[in-house]
Formats: C-alpha cells, sequence, structure tokens
C-alpha cells in the first residue's frame, strides 16, 4: 500500500514540475466552438493537412509550422506541407508522384487551377455521391483554401464583451483600426510585435513581446479566458500520456514474460509496478482532459475507447491485488495495449476535443448515464477475456482443476459487475429520454444494443442457474458476450439511424467483422477443444 | 396449481423467452434501416405476433408477457425465500415492476406534436403518424361544430352515420400514404371535388411515419341533392373540400389525428444557439405562454428540461424555418407509466448491489489450493 501512495506522489509531483510561463503556445485562440491553446490549433490544422501532428522530415512541431507560416507566408508557401495518399490525385492535379509525395502550396495551386471545372462539379454534388478520388480532391480543396486564409480562420481577438457565448474575430475580419477598442488593439499589437520580432529573430524582443501580450490578456480577459487551462492543455499536447500508458503496458507484458522464463516474484512485482505505472498515466490523461474541456469521462466515441480500456484495466489491477499470480497483469497489459492502439488509429481522424451537440450537452446526464454505461461495456469486455483466458487455460492445462475452478469463479463475479453497470447504466438512458424526449423506451439502435448486453449477460446467470452450461459452457458465453459488446458499442454506428448517430465511423466495418469472425471461431473451436481434452483426462 | 406455477416458474423458460427476445431485438434493430424505427417498432415490438416471412412468431409483446408469467410464478418458490437470497429476489420484483410500467405505458401512454409560429397559439396536439376525417359544420358564425373520424374506423367498406351529420358515408379507399395523379379525363358528374380530375395511387409507406400523406376516397349519401356522389381527400390537400346540404354548409379535411388539450400553449419565441464561431446548435429553447382559463404563465422549455402540466409533458423536440419566422416543435407525451422505471431501477440496482457485495468477496478471492 505504501508504494502505491509513494507512486502516486512521483506521479502528482511530476505535474508541479512542469508548471511554467505563459508562451507563444497558449495564445488563446477561438477554434471549433471553444477557446484553445494556439498549439492545438496548430495541430488540428496540420494533422488536417499534412495528416501528422508535426512536419516529420523537418522535425518541426505543428506550433512552429503556424507561426513561421504566419510570420513569413512567403517561405511558408514554399514549404511542402501537403500530404498526397492517392498516386490517382497526384496525376489529376498534374504533379509528380515521388517517394514523400508531398507538395507545396505553389504546386497544389497549380494543380488545382487546372481543374476548376471538376471542382465546381464536385461541389455541387452531395457527399454520398462522390468517388473516392472526388472526395479526395475535395477535401484536398478545402484543407487548400484553409491554408491559403489561415489568418481568417485565425480567431485570435476577443469579443468587447464579456459574453462567452460571442464570436471571436480574426486580424483579416478587422475593418479598421478604429474598429478595435483599445484593449483588443494592444492584444493584437504584441501578438503581431511578437510576430516580428521572430522574423529577427530577435530574441529578446520575442521575450517581451509575449509577456506584454500576457499581462493584457490577464489584465482584461480573466473572464473570457483561463491561462491556466490553457497552459495545461498545451501541455497536455505535448504529454502524450496515452504513448507514455502504452509504453509502460507492454514494458508490464515483457516483463511478465521474462518472470515466467525466469526466477517468478520478483520480476513480476515489476511487472505490476509498470502496470500501475502505465494505468496511472491512463488515468492522468483521462483526469487531464476531464478539467480541460470542463466535462464527464466519456462525450465522443473516442473518450469511451479510453474509457472502456482504463476500467477494463481497473479490473486488472484489482484482479492482480488479490490474485498475485499475473493473471490481471496479462488481462491488464494486453487489453490496455489494443486499446490504446484503436485510440490512436482514432485520433488520426481529427480534433479529438470537439464541442457536444445540444441533445447531448448536459454534463449531468453524461457524468451518469454514458459513464455507468461506458463502465458496464469495460467490464463485460474484461468478462469475455476472462472467459478466453479460462479456455485457454482448459486447452493447456485440463488437469489443474482447481485453479480452472477459480478462474471460472472471478469470471462469474466481474460478469454480474458487468451486468450491474449495463443494467444501471440502459436505465439511466431511459431516464435521460424520458426526461429529454418524453418516452423511456423507444427501441433505437443504441438502446437495443445496451439492452442486448444486458439480456445476454441474464442468459447467461440464468443458463448457469439451471444447469444448462457449466463452466466451459459459461466461458464461451463470454467469449461471444465480446461479439455482442463490440455490436452494441461500434456496430449500431454504422446503421447510421435513430438519435445516437453521435460516433459514426467509417471504414470500421471490416475490422468490425474480422474481429466478431474471430471471436467466434475462437470461441466454438476452443470451447470443443477443451472439452476433449477434458474427456482425455478423464479416460486417462 | 402448485405444479403449472411451479413449471411455468422454471429459470429455463426465462432462457428461451430471453433468448427469442434478443432475437427480435437484433432483427427489429437491422429492420430498421430499411423501413425507418415507427414500422419496425410496430411490426417486432409493439405486437403479439411479428412474421419472419410467410411464418408467424411470437412478437415483443407476447414475449414480455410470457417473462412477466414466468417471474410471477418464481415468487412462488419456497426455496427462493432464503436471506441469502434477499438481493435476488429483490431484483426480481424490481423487474416485475418495470414490465407493469412498460405494459401500462404501451397500452394507455400518448404521443404527439405540437407545431407552433412565434406569436401563435394552439390547443390540441397532433398525432404524425394517424389520420383522421374531420366533417366541420361551419353553419354557424360564432362556432365550428367538429366530427371526427378516427383513421382506425376509415376502413374500406364502413358506412358510417353519425346522427349529427344530415348524411352517411362510405368508405371505399383508403390509403394511409398515396399520391394524386391528375385524370386524362375528368369523371363523371357522380364524382365531386378532387375525385373529379384525380386518382389516388396507393404508395409504399415511408421509412419515417410522419412523411406519409394518406388518401381516403368516399361516398356521401341520403343527403337528397346533388352533393350525393363520390368525394376524395388527401393529406395537406391545398383547397378544402366543402359541402352545401340544405341550409348546412360543412367542410371536410383529412388531417392528422388531433386531441385537444384543456388549455393552450403560445410561442412567444424560439431561440437557437450556436457554440461561437460553429454550426454546431448548443441550446434550443422556446419561450412559451401556457394558457389556462385566459390567464397565462411564461415558460421556458428547453432541450433536456421540458414543461409538465396536467400529466401532460411538453419536450423541445424540433424546429424549422418558414418564410414568417421560426417554427418549434414540441413533442407531447401523456403516460401514466412514466414513474415505473424510475422506482423499478432504483429498486433493481439497491438488489443487484446487495446481491454483488453478497457474493462478490467469494467470487474473486484466490484460495489457492495448490494443484497437484
Amino acid at each position: 500500500m505504501k508504494k502505491i501512495i509513494l507512486l502516486l506522489f512521483v506521479f502528482l509531483s511530476t505535474f508541479l514540475l512542469f508548471s511554467r510561463d505563459f508562451d507563444y503556445r497558449d495564445i488563446p485562440v477561438q477554434n471549433g466552438g471553444r477557446i484553445k491553446p494556439l498549439d492545438s490549433f496548430a495541430r488540428n490544422q496540420l494533422l488536417s493537412i499534412y495528416g501528422k501532428r508535426s512536419l516529420k522530415l523537418e522535425n518541426i512541431p505543428a506550433i512552429d509550422w503556424l507561426i513561421d507560416l504566419l510570420a513569413d507566408p512567403h517561405n511558408g508557401f514554399n514549404q511542402k506541407v501537403f500530404k498526397l495518399r492517392n498516386p490517382e490525385v497526384v496525376q489529376s492535379l498534374g504533379l509528380e508522384w515521388d517517394n514523400i509525395h508531398t507538395y507545396t502550396y505553389h504546386e497544389i495551386l497549380g494543380g488545382l487551377e487546372n481543374q476548376k471545372d471538376l471542382l465546381n462539379q464536385i461541389h455541387e454534388k452531395s457527399e454520398d455521391e462522390l468517388s473516392i478520388i472526388e472526395s479526395q480532391l475535395k477535401e484536398l480543396h478545402i484543407n487548400f483554401q484553409k491554408f491559403a486564409n489561415m489568418w481568417w480562420h485565425l480567431k485570435i481577438i476577443p469579443p468587447v464583451s464579456d459574453n462567452p457565448e460571442d464570436s471571436w474575430i480574426s486580424p483579416w475580419e478587422v475593418e479598421s483600426e478604429q474598429a478595435l477598442s483599445e484593449n483588443q488593439r494592444n492584444l493584437l499589437f504584441n501578438f503581431l510585435e511578437y510576430l516580428n520580432k521572430r522574423l529577427q529573430n530577435d530574441t529578446v524582443g520575442m521575450g517581451e513581446a509575449m509577456s506584454n501580450y500576457y499581462s493584457e490578456l490577464n489584465d482584461n480577459y480573466s473572464t473570457l479566458v483561463d491561462s491556466h487551462r490553457l497552459k495545461l492543455e498545451t501541455w497536455y499536447n505535448q504529454a502524450n500520456m496515452f504513448y507514455m500508458s502504452v509504453a509502460f503496458y507492454i514494458l508490464a507484458f515483457l516483463l511478465l514474460g521474462f518472470s515466467w522464463i525466469t526466477s517468478p516474484t520478483i520480476i513480476r512485482k515489476f511487472a505490476y509496478i509498470s502496470l500501475i505505472i502505465g494505468f496511472l498515466f491512463h488515468g492522468g490523461g483521462i483526469c487531464l482532459r476531464m478539467y480541460i474541456m470542463q466535462r464527464p469521462p466519456v462525450t465522443t466515441l473516442y473518450e469511451s475507447i479510453i474509457f472502456v480500456s482504463f476500467i477494463a484495466n481497473l479490473c486488472a489491477v484489482i484482479l492482480e491485488y488479490i490474485r498475485k499470480d499475473g493473471l490481471g497483469i496479462f488481462i491488464g497489459a494486453v487489453s490496455g495495449s489494443i486499446f490504446h492502439y484503436i485510440g490512436f488509429k482514432y485520433s488520426v481522424d481529427g480534433d479529438t476535443m470537439g464541442m457536444l451537440v445540444a441533445v447531448l450537452n448536459s454534463n449531468f446526464w453524461l457524468a451518469t448515464h454514458v459513464t455507468t454505461i461506458t463502465i458496464g461495456y469495460g467490464a463485460s469486455l474484461m468478462a469475455g477475456f476472462m472467459g478466453h483466458i479460462y479456455l485457454g487455460m482448459a486447452i493447456l492445462y485440463p488437469e489443474r482443476t482447481n485453479r480452472l475452478k477459480e478462474i471460472y469463479n472471478n469470471t462469474f463475479g466481474i460478469t454480474l459487475m458487468a451486468l450491474f453497470f449495463a443494467l444501471f447504466g440502459t436505465i439511466l438512458g431511459g431516464i435521460w429520454a424520458d426526461q429529454s424526449w418524453g418516452r423511456f423506451w423507444g427501441w433505437d439502435p443504441k438502446e437495443n444494443g445496451a439492452m442486448l448486453i444486458c439480456m445476454w449477460h441474464l442468459m447467461m446467470i440464468h443458463m448457469r442457474l439451471s444447469g444448462m452450461v457449466k463452466a466451459h459452457g459459461f466461458a464461451l458465453g463470454m467469449v461471444l458476450n465480446n461479439i455482442i459488446v463490440v455490436l452494441a458499442w461500434f456496430g449500431v454506428n454504422l446503421l447510421s439511424v435513430g438519435l445516437h448517430s453521435y460516433g459514426f465511423a467509417s471504414g470500421i466495418a471490416i475490422n468490425l467483422g474480422l474481429f466478431i469472425l474471430f471471436e467466434f471461431i475462437f470461441g466454438i473451436g476452443a470451447y470443443f477443444w477443451a472439452k476433449s481434452k477434458r474427456k482425455q483426462l478423464t479416460i486417462n | 396449481m402448485r405444479a403449472i406455477i411451479r413449471k411455468l416458474g422454471n429459470p429455463k423458460i426465462f432462457v428461451f423467452t430471453i433468448m427469442w427476445m434478443m432475437i427480435l431485438v437484433f432483427v427489429g434493430t437491422i429492420a430498421q434501416r430499411d423501413m425507418g424505427l415507427y414500422y419496425a417498432q410496430q411490426k417486432y415490438f409493439s405486437n403479439w405476433l411479428a412474421w419472419f416471412g410467410p411464418i408467424p412468431v411470437p412478437g415483443g409483446r407476447l414475449t414480455m408477457l410470457v417473462m412477466f408469467l414466468n417471474m410471477t410464478s418464481l415468487l412462488f418458490r419456497h426455496t427462493l425465500w432464503q436471506l441469502k437470497k434477499v438481493g435476488i429476489i429483490i431484483v426480481h420484483l424490481g423487474a416485475l415492476l418495470l414490465l407493469i410500467g412498460g405494459g401500462i405505458t404501451a397500452w394507455f401512454s400518448f404521443e404527439g406534436n405540437m407545431v407552433l409560429d412565434e406569436g401563435s397559439q394552439s390547443n390540441f396536439i397532433v398525432n404524425s403518424q394517424q389520420s383522421e376525417l374531420a366533417i366541420i359544420n361551419t353553419s354557424n358564425n360564432d362556432f365550428d361544430d367538429i366530427i371526427s373520424l378516427p383513421e382506425k374506423i376509415l376502413s374500406i367498406g364502413n358506412l358510417l352515420s353519425p346522427t349529427e351529420l344530415p348524411f352517411s358515408i362510405e368508405i371505399i379507399q383508403f390509403h394511409s400514404n398515396a399520391e394524386p395523379i391528375r385524370r386524362d379525363q375528368p369523371n363523371g358528374n357522380f364524382y365531386h371535388g378532387l375525385a373529379k380530375n384525380f386518382l389516388l395511387v396507393p404508395k409504399e409507406n415511408e421509412k419515417e411515419a410522419e412523411m406519409n400523406r394518406s388518401g381516403i376516397l368516399f361516398k356521401i349519401s341520403d343527403t337528397n341533392s346533388d352533393a350525393d356522389g363520390i368525394y376524395s381527400l388527401f393529406l395537406g390537400q391545398s383547397i378544402p373540400q366543402t359541402l352545401q346540404v340544405k341550409d348546412e354548409s360543412f367542410t371536410l379535411v383529412l388531417r392528422r389525428e388531433r386531441i385537444y388539450l384543456p388549455f393552450s400553449i403560445e410561442l412567444l419565441d424560439f431561440k437557437r444557439v450556436l457554440h461561437p464561431g460553429t454550426t454546431i446548435p448548443k441550446s434550443f429553447s422556446s419561450e412559451v405562454n401556457l394558457i389556462e382559463n385566459n390567464i397565462p404563465r411564461r415558460v421556458m422549455i428547453k432541450m433536456n428540461e421540458p414543461l409538465r402540466h396536467e400529466s401532460y409533458t411538453f419536450f423541445q423536440a424540433s424546429f424549422s424555418q418558414s418564410a414568417s419566422g421560426e417554427i418549434s416543435i414540441l413533442a407531447v407525451v401523456k403516460n401514466y407509466g412514466r414513474l415505473f422505471p424510475y422506482i423499478s431501477s432504483l429498486i433493481m440496482s439497491f438488489g443487484l448491489l446487495i446481491h454483488l457485495l453478497l457474493q462478490l468477496p467469494k467470487l474473486l478471492s484466490s484460495k489457492e489450493k495448490k494443484d497437484i
């Protein structure tokens, strides 16, 4: 226990070490409906144009790319930042397809000029009529305009009023100097001064401009802008907590494997510590996001992945604490890594901190219903994972009956827990629906999905009760339960009907299909294999 | 009797019913993609019998009834009433309550819409899935006398002759979704109004039931005048059908079913707030006057914050833009079963929690008996 407290202390103190002065990365911008630091803005812009959050070849962070582009457009327009992944698109723009297939503003401009008629036609079509190449061209065109008009998108001048609902304006929207209030003018002037000094490589001047900017911001706009939160978000962007987390999960897995080969206990303990550190980074990342967005942990599909994985790992950490035999480490490390990997895939799609539409914009219900149901998903998957372990063990070591019985009991315990959260979460969802649409239950796909999970658990529990399944059958049921969970979680978004189409995910259908096929074959196969192993054992 | 209860309370029955329910839910959810939520719900869930192609199978209602009987008889089992099973008993009681609530909602609840222009008021709710044939007696200058015939009784061949009317109506055709198509040549003199020049062609139901435009063809007789004949109406018709019988005049409309309220609602202002600098809606709200006995009271209806009044609940459901201004669409629900889920979820969670607390320490422990 002392160790855990010590770990927590070390973890918290790292946060304090990073408190620092306000700098150019933290400059507030209004974008996507909220105030964010320039750093986040730059990362999202570069992500949509270049596909990554920093310029890989020159090793330039997004924020420096943006600032340089603003300070010296002439140079910026000659930078190769437009990444084209499709050779057909490159051909249609009349460009050369090379190894890095990254192009400058001028190159793209020439290409798009030649395709004017095609582009006009594309913009008139509706989204689902577009072919792949057409939609890529459309995306490129939009990105190109965004790049060319970066100053216009840069809403860095706060409104005169203190109302957070009011739109900020960009320097391009300013008609004349007189249109601005004195505070606005000072803020903008210091920002431009900073760019100016940066162009002249005048470090002292840069620092001076920035500190003037900050005191201006702090004196006059403290109601609109929380500079501490801006700094924290910049730090969050850089810290890559989830990368750290996955690194420790993998380390835990390697150490565990090592402990199986060599002397067990001490190395296994290190593996456990590594799992816990990974888990703390994981939780820390979630807490930071909650603080930055001032929202409960789960509001989007991306966040649900991160949070489900967090819950599964919480179960794993507790399991290991009780059992102390490496099972929890194994489950935690493997599931944590897989989920983080899926999360990284998702985060490439764009801004992971978007604003919510009106129905979802209710912190109370997001905090209760969504969090509970997501915990239900996490615990269900954990029970499914235990089912895999049980069947695997039953094939490898059919003679260890006591050990198997324990795992079976653990699986059942987690299933009960999963049922509790899934059922409670589903009913809370119904109550939310009753509060906002006037019906408790509307047979909407997402509601049905959540109910399917509950019903599957109820079925398995009653099958066990009435003796229709024994341990092997129950484990199989839990493996198949994973199929139900992913269908409820992602599958219903593919249906694109109903009120829950908030996280529509294109292109995940194939992965989903593969996963379902794998679980199905694994479950059935392992079940019969394990049964035949047991038969052999009784014959011998 | 005891033997029957014993058999009915078998958990195996529960396993099979819930398996069947899962299949229904799965099929019913997938079907929503093609037939829309409303019709899939009617077909699979709110029905005693569902049809898989030509084969009749138990629908959602029947399945849930079996589940209900199964759980009720379980409570008569003596083996259940033990202290260590107290959590389980509570959970099952809660689940029973949830099913009862579902039943009450299914039988007695009512859903509809109220569509309001800014500045206008209304004292009725519209059921967007059902139509009615309204016959409005406009002879009196001070008030209109309305007789409405609901969709239920508008079935083909029905002869309707309400005592208040000086004529009788025979339904020749009724389509829940139809399209008027102009005839090549006008029909004979026996055909009046729309029926003279147009033919009603039935169409397949739309995915969203509220997009349907129903149509009707009927015969009016016993007026003892030229007004006898065949008439036709469809939903959303721009020219109303009028009828003169002796000294009384009538207007006939096919419209969405209306339910009148004992009070009215006036829309003062509809507001839509966007997240700043984006097109993502942040909130919708309607500022209304609730007018009862001519006394207005100001109320704000917001997303997630409905207005509840006299067992009716008004929700901000949707909005649209018209030439004259914004239109707010309120969903209106009257439901006597709405408190059941609240109570039963509390009971069920409580029971499950007790059961978990009793069971988990045993299940998660690892009294390691060494394998040999």
